[in-house]
């Protein structure tokens, strides 16, 4: 058997007995205020010491095979705190998570270009150092050796590929 | 005709105090603002002049401080986002972008109001298309353009 209990508090609430509450109410944002300021710190605006400024050194092909990267002109320079290639960026991290389905899932990229670029500015190496404009001119140093392959320039169906990435 | 200088010492006066520093010629005049001055308030969103987050008043004129070099705003008066309202109390662009929830992650929203500010001491009565052309290029990736609209309206109605 089951009894029933009555509950202490009315099921049912009549409208005028509603509390006012955040359903429905517009609710000052407590953010606002620094951001309309321009005191928000987002992460470009944190500074520490001896921060260092990144340049990255981006391909001029729009495919072509990576054949050699040359830094050492540009760590040669004074307050170049360090450089960092494709090859090295491939041992030192995992591909990126690919969200899609196979066979886009299959393809593997890096946050850097590792064996060859596959669109013009596609970063192939970064240059970090002192300044801004030393990592700038750092990154000119850098000697990359391509040997341009050709570009797909449309969409369209295409036979199989030996190499579809 | 003078030899071209890699560095130069500039005198800028930004929201009424005048920055005396040296800097290179190749400096932009956001990077100035944001790491000579500490203003950062002045985004860099694109670097390519797109995204009008880096949006500045230089002498009495609207422009992106990512496309001027800071030796170029020698001599010059500067607004940024850090020089509107005063005193503890928000402009009433600011109030407005605050009640309309003209702004989300905040990033775009130094360019906006500079944008807005720039019209309003132009045009105090801007229209609702005047507003729209006024604030073309900025760019907000997250609360979408009526509410900014809406703000830029309101706050404009506010100061009648």
């Amino acid at each position: 058997m089951t009894e029933t209990v009555a509950p202490t508090t009315p099921v049912v609430v009549e409208e005028q007995e509603t509390k006012p509450g955040f359903v429905g109410t517009s609710i000052p944002r407590k953010e606002d205020r620094r951001l309309v300021q321009g005191e928000g710190v987002f992460f470009d605006d944190i500074k520490r010491h001896g921060m260092g400024f990144v340049h990255f050194v981006r391909s001029p092909y729009a495919h072509a095979k990576i054949k050699s990267i040359d830094v050492s002109r540009a760590l040669e320079l004074g307050d170049v705190y360090g450089t960092l290639t494709g090859d090295e960026v491939a041992i030192l991290t995992d591909p990126f998570f690919e969200l899609t389905v196979p066979p886009g899932s299959e393809i593997k990229d890096y946050a850097l270009a590792v064996g060859k670029t596959r669109f013009v500015g596609e970063p192939v190496a970064a240059v970090v150092a002192a300044t801004r404009e030393l990592a700038r001119d750092a990154a000119e140093l850098v000697e990359v050796d391509y040997e341009p392959l050709e570009p797909l320039i449309d969409a369209g169906p295409r036979g199989p590929c030996a190499d579809p990435a | 005709m003078s030899e071209p200088v890699a560095r130069k010492t500039i005198a800028v006066e930004v929201n009424g105090t005048t920055y005396e520093r040296d800097v290179e010629a190749r400096r932009l005049l956001v990077h100035f603002l944001r790491d000579d001055l500490d203003l950062t308030g002045t985004h860099v969103g694109c670097d390519t002049g797109n995204c009008g987050a880096c949006s500045v008043i230089v002498d009495g004129t609207l422009l992106k401080s990512c496309m001027m070099l800071a030796i170029q705003a020698d001599g010059g008066s500067i607004e940024t986002v850090e020089g509107l309202g005063g005193d503890g109390d928000l402009h009433r662009l600011q109030e407005a972008f605050s009640e309309h929830h003209a702004l989300q992650c905040g990033y775009c929203t130094p360019g906006m109001l500079m944008s807005a500010k720039a019209l309003l001491d132009e045009n105090p009565e801007p229209t609702e298309p005047e507003i729209r052309r006024a604030i073309q290029g900025n760019i907000c990736r997250c609360t979408g353009y009526v509410n900014i609209v809406e703000a830029i309206a309101s706050a404009a109605e506010a100061a009648r």
